[in-house]
């Protein structure tokens, strides 16, 4: 009777993950076939949360600041801009091919910060110049302007015209041949030097060297003596971070396209995904009323978002219901908390697989996957680091709270204020020192911080430090790894595309489930009795 | 997968138990989880087990609410050794052995208030030490004293007991162990905590070899006494009343640890659902050859 019972949940074990992997192929093919689902509709692209901070004092006088804006071109979408303006006016202004913001006061008294924001999707782009485009060609009246020379473009300044013959330029040459010597030139001919200042395109030449701007203009300089019109590029190069530099690189005109170079980064007509277009032509970023220690920076944050052509393709779907996404968007659940809770059973493979095959011991079973959660806000270093801050705090606070004699309940409950304050406080520094990332501490799991000082307590007395520190790291090594699986963006997409995967996973789980082997560690602990007979 | 196949077959071709059959096909098999407070709670396991005509030592004092909490003072006036323990404690973790001399009260050879005492109390009954860290019972036992054979395992002059752990399947004895403290240990015979662990040969009671942490060892680590041979005193009445446990606590595997006191003989300690798998180390051979 047992015997029989036993082997038809042998029999239901055996087959039950092979049907919840055939379920879930099933469904994903069915979602394939018919749906037209596929991993590229639903990929994700890298998108940028651009944040420009500008701070100043004004001292009871009229303030005037300008800064560029992007807008969306081919190889950018802007989306989501919001302006933070205090008691300034805020407008927008047109000038030609470049957007504006405008920030103004009559009179304004201490301490402002304004800000912009936006959401910033970019592409690259590489542009293929046909051989057979000559420098006569066809130029339209909008791009003719683009040929005359500037102060800082002098395009018929005798070094020019002289840099022209010695390069063996020619407008019988075709356009694809002239820029492809001007850009060598320009890259490989002018040394790189970093300048703060501006550089025109002669003094660049006397120089032989030049940073990005002049690099740029001495480009535009050679093709507009040749006929080619040539605009300056002023742009960001996208990189999460704070910083404050801005970057120049130069289009030419061919035959309807503005072709972009940027002899700095050695792009040949190509912008590349990380290029961020602000302005066209010789303008100023920004411009401020002077003596108001004015500064500026940029705060970038790369974040995921779906695509808007995959997101509208999947809308038509007629099995609305088998879209996770568009389900959770009619609630109002943004994507990020999508994501923590659709790739928590992923996640917790790490946990599983360390514990029952590996055999690591760890703070709690489930304890690891939760601090990987925190980490999602700061980071995985960011994170690792202010966890290990949290615990030597904590363990200190904890100590001192053993000497109070005091009941167990309460003495966790102080516990856990002390941590509250101590994140509060990181916070408070990481917002003031503008490390942002460091900031977002106080977003971790504070019951989880405060058990896990509780535990780290609890072994130190019982088997001493080293083995509490022992069991700490590999705590570390556990979150690490679940971070690692849910910030995948490659698991991500085929979780969140086909939440199918879970049954998969959960076969894997039942597979674990009946693993009776040893665990990778029982080969050390037992390895006296597997070499003896 | 075919990795894991390896870590399976290698093991299981010795005859060693790793954590994860243990659980699989030993705890989960035998041990139904409703009957788990049957041992866990050790005050009713040994009222049961007393029921039974199965000797275990006497249960002093029971701190079940704070109203009593300072009474033990008063009820233990006679006694000049005792024993404190949570009620559903593990892994031999809250257990104080303390001594009473001149007025003044000693554990581990630490002196200790009443006060620290009464924290101690208090500890337990919130749960510091409870298997689920839910609130316990503390409570108070007689001491045991080693039985003079069994004093050779442990340093003069050092509190701590050697006890006698047997492992049943189906009321069948599968392995036996006689743990010793050490040094490292502080008196606990708890082999995690660096007690020693030495096999005894179930057919005729005499010691065999020995493990300290993964290590096989023919020696005590302090005092250098042959670990082997040695005749393990009222072994078989252990062996006896091991037998009938099972059916008592209704778990089908359990791990049974006896004392054995100078004047009282073979009692039962108490009784773990869920027991270790170092007595492979401690009797140099695995426990997949005896499991049915």
């Amino acid at each position: 009777m047992s015997v029989n019972r036993l082997t038809a949940s042998k029999v239901l074990i055996g087959v039950l993950p092979a049907l919840l992997i055939i379920a879930a192929s099933a469904v994903a093919m069915y979602k394939i076939k018919y749906l037209g689902y596929n991993l590229e509709a639903v990929t994700q692209s890298e998108s940028y949360h651009l944040e420009m901070v500008m701070d100043f004092n004004g001292h009871s006088s009229p303030i005037d600041i300008s800064m560029a804006l992007p807008k969306s071109l081919p190889n950018q979408t802007v989306s989501d801009e919001a302006f933070g303006s205090e008691d300034l006016k805020f407008s927008f202004q047109k000038t030609g091919l470049n957007r504006r913001g405008k920030w103004g006061a009559g009179s304004i008294e201490g301490k402002r910060q304004l800000n912009y924001t936006a959401t910033i999707i970019t592409k690259n782009i590489k542009y293929e110049i046909d051989s057979t485009i000559m420098p006569s060609q066809e130029i339209p009246n909008n791009a003719a302007f683009y040929l005359l020379p500037d102060s800082m473009i002098q395009s018929e300044d005798p070094a020019i015209n002289l840099l022209v013959d010695s390069l063996h330029l020619s407008s019988d040459s075709s356009v694809l041949y002239n820029s492809k010597i001007i850009y060598e030139f320009a890259t490989f001919g002018l040394n790189y030097v970093r300048y703060s200042g501006t550089i025109d395109a002669v003094t660049a030449y006397h120089l032989n060297e030049a940073s990005c701007g002049g690099k740029s203009r001495i480009m535009a300089a050679l093709a507009r003596n040749l006929g080619i019109p040539a605009r300056l590029v002023g742009g960001k190069i996208l990189s999460s971070g704070q910083s404050k530099a801005t970057h120049i690189w130069v289009e030419f005109y061919v035959k309807g396209y503005w072709v972009p170079f940027c002899p700095t980064n050695k792009y040949f007509a190509e912008i590349p995904s990380n290029y961020l277009i602000l302005y066209y032509g010789e303008v100023p970023f920004i411009t401020h009323t002077k003596d108001i220690n004015f500064k500026y920076y940029f705060n970038l944050k790369k974040r995921l978002t779906s695509t808007v052509a995959g997101l509208n393709k999947l809308k038509k779907n007629p099995l609305d219901i088998l879209n996770i996404w568009a389900t959770f968007k009619k609630v109002a659940i943004s994507l990020e908390l999508l994501k923590i809770i659709i790739m928590l059973p992923i996640g917790i493979l790490a946990v599983v697989f360390f514990r029952n095959i590996i055999g690591l011991e760890t703070f709690g079973t489930f304890m690891p996957a939760l601090i990987a959660i925190g980490f999602r806000d700061t980071g995985l270093w960011n994170g690792v680091l202010l966890f290990s801050l949290i615990m030597c705090f904590g363990s200190v606070v904890r100590i001192l709270l053993d000497k109070l004699h005091l009941l167990h309940t309460p003495r966790l409950a102080i516990l856990l204020s002390t941590v509250v304050l101590f994140n509060l406080g990181l916070t408070a520094v990481g917002v003031s020192l503008g490390y942002l990332n460091f900031a977002r501490v106080a977003l971790f799991p504070m019951i989880i911080l405060t058990l896990t000082v509780e535990r780290l307590s609890i072994i130190t007395e019982e088997s001493g430090i080293w083995n509490a520190l022992r069991i700490a790291f590999l705590t570390m090594i556990v979150a690490s790894s679940s971070y690692a699986i849910m910030s995948s963006r490659f698991l991500q997409s085929i979780v969140i595309t086909f939440p199918e995967t879970i049954l998969v996973v959960i076969a894997i789980y039942i597979y674990i489930g009946r693993y009776s082997g040893f665990r990778l560690i029982e080969f050390t602990r037992f390895k006296h009795l597997l070499v003896r007979s | 997968m075919a990795l894991l196949d390896i870590f399976k077959k290698l093991p299981s071709k010795k005859g060693i138990v790793g954590i994860n059959k243990r659980n699989l096909d030993l705890i989960y098999t035998h041990n139904k989880r409703s009957f788990f407070p049957n041992v866990d709670n050790k005050i009713l396991c040994k009222n049961v087990l007393k029921e039974h005509n199965i000797p275990v030592p006497k249960t002093l004092f029971v701190v079940d609410s704070p109203k009593v909490l300072k009474k033990w003072n008063l009820e233990l006036a006679s006694y000049d050794h005792f024993v404190i323990k949570p009620n559903r404690g593990f892994g031999g973790n809250g257990i104080k052995l303390i001594k009473r001399k001149d007025d003044s009260f000693y554990s581990s050879g630490e002196e200790m208030t009443q006060d620290d005492i009464n924290f101690h109390l208090q500890q337990i009954c919130n749960g510091a030490f409870s298997i689920d860290n839910t609130s316990d019972t503390a409570y108070f036992e007689e001491t045991i004293t080693n039985h003079p054979e069994l004093s050779l395992f442990t340093l003069d002059g050092q509190d701590g007991i050697t006890d006698i752990r047997i492992i049943y399947q189906d009321n069948i004895p599968l392995m036996a162990m006689l743990r010793a403290p050490t040094k490292e240990s502080d008196g606990k015979a708890n082999l995690h905590q660096g007690g020693i662990g030495i096999g005894i040969d179930l057919d005729s009671s005499l010691t065999t070899n020995g493990c300290h942490k993964n290590n096989f060892i023919t020696q005590h680590p302090d005092n250098k006494t042959n670990l082997k041979g040695h005749e393990i005193p009222f072994f078989q009445e252990m062996l006896e009343y091991g037998a009938k446990i099972s059916d008592i606590v209704r778990l089908g595997y359990i791990g049974v640890d006896f004392v054995c006191d100078a004047s009282q003989g073979a009692m039962v300690l108490e009784v773990n659902a869920r027991p270790g798998l170092n007595i492979q180390l401690a009797n140099q051979d695995g426990l997949g050859t005896k499991i049915k």
